[in-house]
């Protein structure tokens, strides 16, 4: 028992420890899957809800986790990659790595907003860099812009498309339910 | 006969590393966002420098980041569910009230298993402490280079306390977090239809 839990502890650390990022999104999917899968459960088992308003909630609740899971690669990853990469091409930076960019002009003056251009690497080969206010200030921005991202998505973005298709698959099943009732066909009139 | 691998990589075959493609539809994507956006300095004074490493740290934390998420979830996605007009009043009403119980169920959960899972994570994974239960869910391979390195040991805290989380979500979604929202949106529907009524009689 004690040598898997270590297995695994030694797996996390080998595959996580210089980037956890990974693992959240995998979890981050597994969770919106598990809670969706409980809430249909909830809403299909819950005698007080009408069979017409299970044909709304419940793709509502299977669309929620769908939108979600493609939003949050769409938008929030999208996001955060690009905030990263503004810092990391010295399009967005604080002060004092402003500061040494201008000071090596000749080395750096043309390379700025350069997709090809990394701060991370120059850092690793040059100990002047100011390494600690450089990884402060991105971590600050990717973090703003993961958070701003991940509410547009999850609460705007997701509840209005959400509705859109739950809506849809409501609107078939009445007219289905309503197809599938049998015509009353009047009896003819007799006339007097 | 001295048989040898074949070497199909392009290291082997003298050509450097891979380069990402600039003319690639991605990767002009991102040049034209990274034009487009201004040169941007930041002040780096040292109250700034800290209060950007505090609410980096904060959340970066899973409890409170669920809570920030809920937090602008309640004020968001109910009024989304007002508004969608293409279906009738009855259900949008059990609609606006089944997302408000799930939000606060989700979020109040959700915080406490994180919340949880991370406090245990904190407290386990001490490689100073003498004793044996604060060291229990350190990886024995990397024990020295963790605690050597205050970002590799929190990247390993997260990783390790959100896979906790995911799996004591196996249970608490179905066992606590379903139900309550069923307890709560049969609640508020019903407090919804009795405040209709007496707005009916009022009228």
């Amino acid at each position: 028992m004690k040598n898997a839990l270590d297995t695994v502890l030694n797996w996390i650390a080998e595959n996580f420890r210089k980037d956890a990022s990974k693992m959240l999104i995998w979890t981050g999917v597994a969770g919106w899957t598990l809670s969706s899968l409980a809430q249909v459960g909830a809403v299909l088992f819950n005698n007080n809800i009408s069979n017409e308003k299970k044909s709304f909630l419940v793709p509502q609740e299977m669309a929620d986790a769908a939108v979600n899971i493609g939003s949050f690669f769409l938008i929030t990853q999208a996001a955060k990659k690009m905030t990263a990469k503004l810092f990391s091409t010295g399009k967005f930076a604080p002060q004092k790595v402003r500061t040494y960019l201008e000071k090596n002009k000749d080395l750096y003056a043309n390379k700025i907003g350069k997709l090809n251009f990394d701060l991370d690497e120059v850092l690793k080969t040059h100990k002047d860099f100011p390494k600690d206010e450089y990884y402060a200030c991105k971590n600050f921005g990717t973090t703003i812009a993961t958070v701003g991202a991940g509410i547009v998505s999850s609460n705007i973005v997701t509840p209005i498309l959400r509705n859109n298709m739950a809506s849809k698959m409501q609107k078939n099943y009445i007219s289905k339910k309503q197809n599938e009732t049998p015509q009353v066909t009047r009896p003819t009139g007799m006339r007097v | 006969m001295n048989i040898q691998p074949i070497q199909n990589n392009d290291l082997a075959m003298g050509k450097g590393p891979n380069k990402p493609n600039p003319r690639s539809i991605k990767n002009r994507i991102k040049q034209y966002i990274v034009d487009a956006a201004p040169t941007n300095t930041f002040n780096d004074g040292e109250n700034t420098l800290k209060n950007w490493i505090k609410f980096d740290e904060k959340m970066s934390r899973p409890a409170e980041n669920r809570g920030v998420m809920g937090g602008t979830a309640i004020l968001l996605q109910p009024a989304i569910d007002a508004s969608n007009k293409r279906v009738d009043k009855e259900t949008r009403q059990v609609s606006i009230c089944r997302t408000i119980a799930k939000i606060i169920a989700g979020t109040g959960v959700g915080m406490l298993v994180r919340g949880s899972a991370y406090k245990m994570v904190e407290n386990m994974t001490n490689p100073e402490a003498k004793d044996k239960c604060a060291r229990k869910l350190l990886p024995s391979k990397y024990i020295e280079e963790l605690s050597k390195n205050p970002k590799l040991m929190k990247n390993y805290r997260s990783a390790l306390s959100t896979g906790i989380a995911i799996a004591a979500m196996c249970i608490t979604n179905f066992a606590l977090d379903a139900p309550l929202t069923v307890f709560l949106t049969n609640k508020f529907t019903a407090a919804a239809k009795l405040k209709e009524g007496q707005d009916e009689k009022r009228a």
